[in-house]
């Protein structure tokens, strides 16, 4: 018994199974897991459904989204212009389906960088202890103690508009869930990480870190990740709707509600349409996380 | 106490440290020459030499860190390029509306949490308690601002009974477009109360004392109120204080829906019109005003809880 | 005692099963008892016996999971099955009150521990609270806590263990109750405390007539505030009697072997006979008679099935086979 059992008990998904091994075994175990898990199927599949239509984009869009038509601008519904035009002429469903490219793209890759960093950052940490882990706890109180956006706000701010800025600032903000949630795992693994490895004879501080702790404390940044994304979304649809984010003409769902909010009283599917689009691919990823929160049994 | 409390705020000065210091750092990451960014690139060298100087851009960076930092301990948080009025007058004017905001739907969101959060306890496993737990997962993909635009679609526009935006000029007018706001706000903090509220009632409902105060034929509402409520409020509170930075973030966005005259809009305002000092100076009262609460609530918590004391 | 009259409490062949993950698990099988008022009975066993459930069945405060099947449980002529659940709760605290294992867990740790006295007071709600509050301090001092004026307003957690066991009883004492349940109020202090304690409460029930129902692990304090003792095993009721009789012969292996296992000084030397194996975990019960894999006695009769109870002469009863006489030889002997 040792810390790889442990993480058998943890769960069927990351549990390295005696039957099949590696990859082969992760591959049955998510299909499994999906199947016997309701919450994490229907997940599994507004997700998938939302990514489809981001890369269908240009089957399923009917007209091109920053194609300007001011004759028939504000149009309401029809038969061509399903959900209308905007103040431009430009389609609306048009522009909901390419801007989930983009959402979903930016939200995606930001979701990359702090995870990396902040996992291997709170492996290190958490494993090392220290002065090192005094110095980075601070840093990560001090990016805390902003409020929510107004970090990410100030951030892209400063380093100007467009896509870049986003990633950064996002990536300086969110880092520190994932260091805190690897931070605290890895020390309660620490010591016993020690015992496995010494047992198996291996004295190397790094092969222990990747042998005997990464592989345990994965499952848990990584449904993290599942509900950032969703925070990543709502992020960038915020900064579209103050302005601040992807520059326009680019389609993006929370410009579009801006947009949209000035006709309100004609036009209401400007502004609800898109956010449907949010609310729909946010509570597909929301699925997904609880779903593997459950079949890993991380208590959130 | 006040030595505790104290002790407390002596534990916060690296944290402020850093905040002044990543505030200050904002002018300095921003690429190119602040000054030219912020005249254009039709600008004198004359003009933008003034300008250097008038911003202390001219001096060494540690330096210029120094300077900031003494201002800001005279409550000097600078001058607004924009409105040519000091930061701080431009702060002292927007702020009561974010705090009243943020009163009334932390006020909003705790009630209707520990509603919700006690109809779950004390019905475990029912539909009720499933619907009531499904909220988290429903609630967590809402943006905020749209939700806070659908109100004003229904009730501000469709049902016109409440103002779609401003903040009117008496106290009654403030509440009144002050309560779409809070609802929005709400909106996004009871999913997040919710979830950590339930879970803490149910153990304190499970607990020994609770039992043993069904035994003594207490009323259920009394058990429920005076023996489980009042032990859960510990974590609760200290849920609030996690989530306040969060509260806060919401706050300044929905103040641009409803074009609220706060820090959060003036901070968006400010970002459109570079007008760099503003932004750093409505960035530094957030975060302090956030790590305070946050004090405060460790603070009532520890009250609370008798046996840290 | 007053035969005459309905009893206090009856429990007819109560059954009781813990849902687990591997379906349900029977706890308490069968159990039957009678008290009257002014009854002091004792339900002795080891952990796992099922004794503090059955108390808690009677209370109706169940814990989650764990679920009465059959049997009754009838209160002054009333069985509670048939009561509203509002009349359920008006019993707790009126007619029964009941006093926890751990003080420590029992009390509420952020309320001063006088409202919580004042809380049992149920009896008397109608009177003020400041007339309340001097009715619980008096309670205090009653159960002997020193300073009850200034304990009042303490918390749980700045007593001692002594101390906050009494501010319990003192709290249950508030309800005026016909009957008191006992969950092993003294298990978790020292010996001479325990004993300050079981004095108190023997000699407050008797002053005010209050029927006791007292469950503990241990045959020695049974005996000390107890006329008649039930023996459990397993679920099931293995012996009952007058606590005299089921001293000085013993019917059940069982509590011949409890007898054995308890500290006794006899002729200048200290003896303690443990009784070999363990208890039956959960749902792990044979068959037969659930004592008989570790009894030494056991024959087999004793696997083959369910055990009738037999009622004996001088109020006795016994779930046994072969129950044992006086003719049996003392415990070192069989050994």
């Amino acid at each position: 018994m040792g810390v790889r059992t442990s993480i058998a008990a943890r769960g069927k998904l990351l549990s390295p199974g005696r039957r099949r091994s590696g990859a082969a075994a992760r591959f049955w175990g998510a299909g499994r897991a999906v199947r016997a898990n309701p919450t994490l199927f229907a997940g599994v599949i507004i997700v998938c459904l939302t990514i489809a239509v981001a890369v269908l984009a240009p089957i399923l869009a009917p007209f091109d989204p920053i194609d300007q038509d001011l004759t028939h601008a504000l149009a309401g519904p029809s038969g061509s212009h399903w959900l209308g035009t905007d103040s431009l002429g430009r389609d609306v469903f048009s522009r909901i389906v390419w801007a989930s490219r983009i959402d979903l793209a930016v939200a995606f890759a930001s979701v990359v960088a702090p995870f990396v960093v902040g996992t291997a950052v709170g492996l290190v940490v958490g494993y090392v202890g220290g002065r090192l882990d005094a110095i980075v706890a601070r840093m990560a109180d001090v990016v805390v103690a902003f409020p929510v956006y107004v970090l990410i706000i100030a951030l892209v701010f400063a380093l100007g508009p467009g896509v870049a800025s986003i990633f950064i600032a996002i990536a300086i903000v969110s880092w520190v869930p994932y260091m805190r949630i690897v931070r605290g795992e890895t020390r309660i693994l620490r010591s016993r990480a020690f015992v496995e490895a010494a047992r198996v004879g291996e004295f190397s501080h790094i092969r222990i870190l990747l042998r005997h702790i990464a592989p345990n404390v994965i499952s848990q940044p990584i449904v993290y990740a599942s509900s950032d994304v969703i925070r990543d979304i709502l992020a960038i649809a915020t900064l579209g709707y103050l302005g601040l984010g992807v520059p326009p003409p680019a389609p993006e769902w929370g410009a579009m509600i801006a947009d949209g909010q000035e006709y309100f009283s004609t036009d209401w599917m400007l502004a609800v349409g898109p956010g449907v689009a949010v609310v729909v691919t946010g509570f597909g990823l929301a699925l997904v996380g609880d779903g593997l929160a459950r079949a890993w049994r991380i208590d959130r | 106490m006040v030595r505790y409390i104290g002790r407390r705020l002596i534990a916060l000065l690296p944290i402020l440290f850093g905040i002044t210091l990543v505030v200050f750092m904002l002018v300095h990451i921003t690429p190119g020459d602040p000054a030219r960014t912020y005249l254009g690139i039709h600008a004198t060298d004359e003009s933008l030499k003034a300008l250097r100087h008038a911003w202390g851009l001219d001096q060494p960076i540690p330096l210029q860190y120094l300077i900031y930092l003494s201002g800001l301990v005279r409550g000097d948080l600078g001058q607004s390029l924009y409105y040519g009025t000091s930061v701080r007058s431009l702060i002292a004017g927007s702020l009561v509306p974010t705090l009243f905001l943020l009163l009334l739907s932390s006020l909003l969101a705790a009630f209707v949490s520990v509603i919700l959060a006690l109809i779950a306890a004390t019905k475990p496993e029912t539909l009720v308690d499933h619907t009531i737990r499904a909220i988290p997962t429903v609630g967590l993909a809402m943006p905020t601002f749209w939700v806070g635009t659908i109100l004003i679609l229904i009730f501000g526009v469709h049902f016109g009974i409440l103002p779609v935006g401003g903040y009117g000029t008496d106290i009654k007018s403030h509440l009144e477009s002050l309560i779409l706001p809070s609802v929005a706000i709400a909106v996004a903090i009871v999913p997040v109360l919710v979830r950590s509220l339930r879970a803490a009632l149910l153990e304190a409902l499970n607990m020994d004392y609770v039992a043993f105060a069904r035994a003594k034929g207490l009323r259920p509402s009394s058990v429920l109120i005076r023996y489980a409520l009042r032990n859960a409020s510990i974590p609760a509170v200290n849920i609030l204080g996690v989530t306040i930075g969060f509260l806060v973030g919401q706050t300044l966005v929905i103040e641009n829906v409803f074009a609220l005259p706060g820090l959060g809009r003036l901070m968006i305002q400010a970002i459109f019109k570079r007008d760099f000092p503003v932004v750093q100076g409505i960035a530094l009262v957030f975060a302090i005003l956030t790590m305070i609460v946050f004090l405060l609530t460790d603070v009532a918590c520890d009250l609370l809880d008798t046996r840290a004391a | 005692m007053t035969t005459h009259k309905a009893p206090l409490l009856e429990i007819d062949a109560l059954t009781i099963d813990v849902m687990t993950a591997h379906g349900p698990r029977r706890a308490v099988d069968g159990v039957s008892l009678v008290l009257h008022g002014g009854d002091t009975l004792g339900i002795v066993g080891e952990s796992g016996s099922g004794k503090s459930l059955t108390l808690r069945a009677i209370m109706g405060l169940l814990p989650k999971g764990v679920i009465q099947t059959s049997g009754r449980i009838v209160l002054r002529g009333v069985d509670v099955a048939t009561m509203t659940r509002r009349q359920r709760r008006a019993v707790c605290g009126k007619d029964i009150a009941m006093v926890f294992q751990d003080p420590m867990s029992s009390l509420n740790p952020v309320m001063r521990v006088g409202p919580q006295i004042v809380d049992g007071l149920t009896a008397r709600r109608h009177l003020s609270y400041r007339d309340r509050r001097t009715r619980a301090i008096e309670l205090m001092s009653r159960m002997g806590i020193p300073d009850p004026d200034r304990r009042f307003h303490a918390f749980p957690h700045q007593l001692s263990g002594g101390i906050r066991q009494r501010v319990m009883i003192a709290s249950a004492m508030a309800c005026e109750a016909a009957l008191m349940l006992c969950d092993e109020p003294t298990t978790a202090l020292d010996v001479t405390i325990q004993d300050q304690i079981l004095r108190l409460l023997a000699e407050l029930c008797e002053q005010s007539g209050t029927s006791l129902l007292y469950v503990t692990h241990d045959l020695a304090v049974a005996s000390q505030v107890c006329a008649s003792i039930n023996v459990m095993y397993g679920g099931q009721l293995m012996e009952s009697g007058p606590v005299a009789d089921v001293f000085r012969s013993p019917l059940h292996p069982y509590t011949l072997g409890l007898l054995g296992a308890m500290p006794r000084v006899e002729h200048g030397k200290r003896r303690l006979v443990p009784i070999g194996g363990a208890a039956p975990a959960l749902g792990e019960l044979p068959a037969g008679c659930p004592f008989a894999p570790r009894c030494i006695l056991a024959e087999e009769a004793c696997e083959r099935g369910r055990i009738d109870w037999r009622d004996m002469t001088d109020g006795r009863g016994v779930r046994c086979v072969r129950p044992l006489t006086d003719a049996i030889a003392p415990v070192e002997d069989q050994r």
